[in-house]
Formats: structure tokens, sequence, C-alpha cells
């Protein structure tokens, strides 16, 4: 298949996916959450995590997970620490502590599993196969982690969506990596 | 009436052992599908609530051993994974019942009510601890 033909039918499932995303983030954590922008394209890996951690101030957690279904695919949520302790108060009920303890790490590795599935869900149901995700894991990560992951210039197709709830700082980013490429940390 | 709740992640755990105690439930817990089995096997519990992605053991597989032990298991599966071939694949392996997350908590309580009725008396017990 030509790479203008995947992109655009990987667009067209990629906007329910990240809308079904939102929704489920909105409705694990009781708050407001709305897509505020959505990306989908093809660009050089190195090139899109160099922009990624450019926007993004450490220490950041970032909730990883895999999945394997038609190809395998990673997918990432990114908070920043203040967002990350924002969207655990909320669940748990309380402040959690600094840094998170494992039940604050727990409730955004929930929140990862979640709303990284409700996202492959969709891609499954609409190409009537199954995509299975890993178990997530929560990153607690400083300054150099995300570059770190870089994996050459090869060019991947992204889909990336930042959610925020509305008339507040909180806000996420939801990244989708499909890669048939090889296997890619983390 | 006792439930058994199967996840890998403590949140979601200790949010539904919340959820039951309050409607009367005594609540055991398991973190993965081969604890659930053992603790299945030690307890068996009126109803299991079962997570599917888990770590050492899935929670289909964990379905599959445990309805081979006791073909009357009520397991109702409590996941993310709502694609409509992984709830027919849980079905298939005995599952009773799906429930999709993010969940309502009433439609977590119908599942369980249905195999479990809650017991009134336990209610206020756990209300008043």
């Amino acid at each position: 298949m030509e790479p203008e033909t995947v992109l655009s039918v990987w667009k067209q499932a990629a906007e329910p996916a990240l809308r079904r995303a939102g929704q489920a983030l909105a409705e694990l954590t009781g708050l407001p959450f709305a897509l505020e922008d959505q990306w989908v394209g093809l660009l050089p890996w190195n090139q899109f995590v160099a922009e990624l951690a450019a926007e993004h101030p450490v220490p950041l957690y970032v909730v990883t997970l895999s999945a394997q279904g038609l190809f395998k695919a990673q997918i990432w949520l990114v908070f920043t620490e203040t967002n990350g302790r924002d969207l655990v108060a909320a669940m748990v009920g309380t402040p959690p502590p600094h840094p998170l303890d494992a039940l604050g790490q727990s409730a955004l590795a929930e929140v990862g599993n979640v709303v990284g599935t409700a996202f492959l869900n969709v891609f499954a149901d609409r190409f009537s196969t199954a995509w299975e995700p890993s178990p997530p894991t929560v990153h607690y990560v400083a300054r150099g982690w995300l570059e770190e992951q870089t994996a050459g210039d090869a060019l991947v197709l992204i889909t990336d969506a930042r959610f925020q709830v509305t008339g507040t700082r909180v806000k996420g980013e939801l990244v989708v990596l499909p890669t048939p490429l090889s296997d890619r940390s983390p | 009436m006792q439930v058994l709740v199967v996840d890998d992640a403590a949140f979601m755990r200790l949010r539904l052992r919340k959820l039951l105690e309050e409607h009367g439930y005594q609540v055991h817990e398991a973190s993965n599908g081969r604890e659930a089995i053992e603790r299945y096997r030690a307890l068996r519990p009126d109803v299991v609530l079962m997570d599917i992605t888990m770590p050492e053991l899935d929670g289909i597989e964990a379905v599959r051993s445990i309805v081979a032990e006791d073909p009357n298991a009520r397991i109702v599966m409590v996941s993310a994974l709502g694609q409509q071939a992984m709830v027919l694949e849980a079905i298939y392996a005995g599952a009773k019942d799906f429930v999709v997350k993010p969940f309502q908590p009433e439609r977590v309580l119908t599942a369980v009510a249905r195999w479990a009725p809650p017991n009134p008396a336990n209610k206020a017990q756990n209300k008043g601890e």
C-alpha cells in the first residue's frame, strides 16, 4: 500500500479514535477534558521527538504501552509533573505525595490503559480485528529521556492529540506511533 | 456475598473495593491472572470481576483456567479492551458479562447483583466500619 493511502486510511480512523480516547479520559478522571488539538502525519522520528521534548518542561510523567494488532504500535501519554499530579488528585480525591506514590502511579497507569485502549478499540472494530495492549508503564522522566527514545530519521506515521480540561491548566498529550519498523523502546 | 476483584492496577482495585463494600459485599483482591486462579481456588467467591490486560497471565486465560475447574464460576470482565473480538473471546472463554472501562458504578453493581444480590445487613455493617 502506498504511504499516501496508508495515511489517508489512518486519518479517517484516527479522528473518531481520538474522540473516543478523549471521552474515556473525561469519564475516568471525572474532569471535563476536551480535544484541544490533533495532528496526524508523517514526520522523521527524531524531529518529532525533539519537538516534543522542546515543548514539555521536565520532569514529566510519561505513560507508555505497546500494542499488537495489524501491526505493532507504541502509545505514549505525556503529562507535565504538575498536570500528572492534578490528574491523580482528581482521581484519588486527595493531593498526592511528591513524587507520586504507588497508588498515584497506579492511577496514572490506569489513565494510560483506559485512554490508550479506547483509541485502539476504535481501530480494532473498524478493521474487524483485535488490538491488544501491554500493561502500561509509568516513567517519571528528567531531561534527555525523550531524546533518548529516538530511532534515527525514519519517517513514521504519528498521531498526536492534546486534551485539556476546559478553563484550567490541566492537560495531557496522547501520541500514537504505529510502526512496522523494529522494536523500539520504551 | 464475596467478590474477587482482579486487576493489576491498585488504583482500580481500590475503586472497585470501595464501591462494592459500600453495597454490602466482602471483597478480595488479586493483581494478575495467576494470582486470581489461586485466590479463586481458595475462596470460591460468588463473583469475580476480571481485568484482561495484566502481567504474568491475562484475564482471558485466567477465565479459561477457572471455568475449567469450576464450570459454574461467575466471572464478569471489567476491562478497557471493549473490542468486539475481545468481548466475544471472553464470553467464549466462559465470562458471564463484560463491563467496559471507564465504567459507570451502577453498571458494575448491576452486573454483580445479577449473580450475587447484595446483603443489606452487610451494607449497613460496612458503612459503620
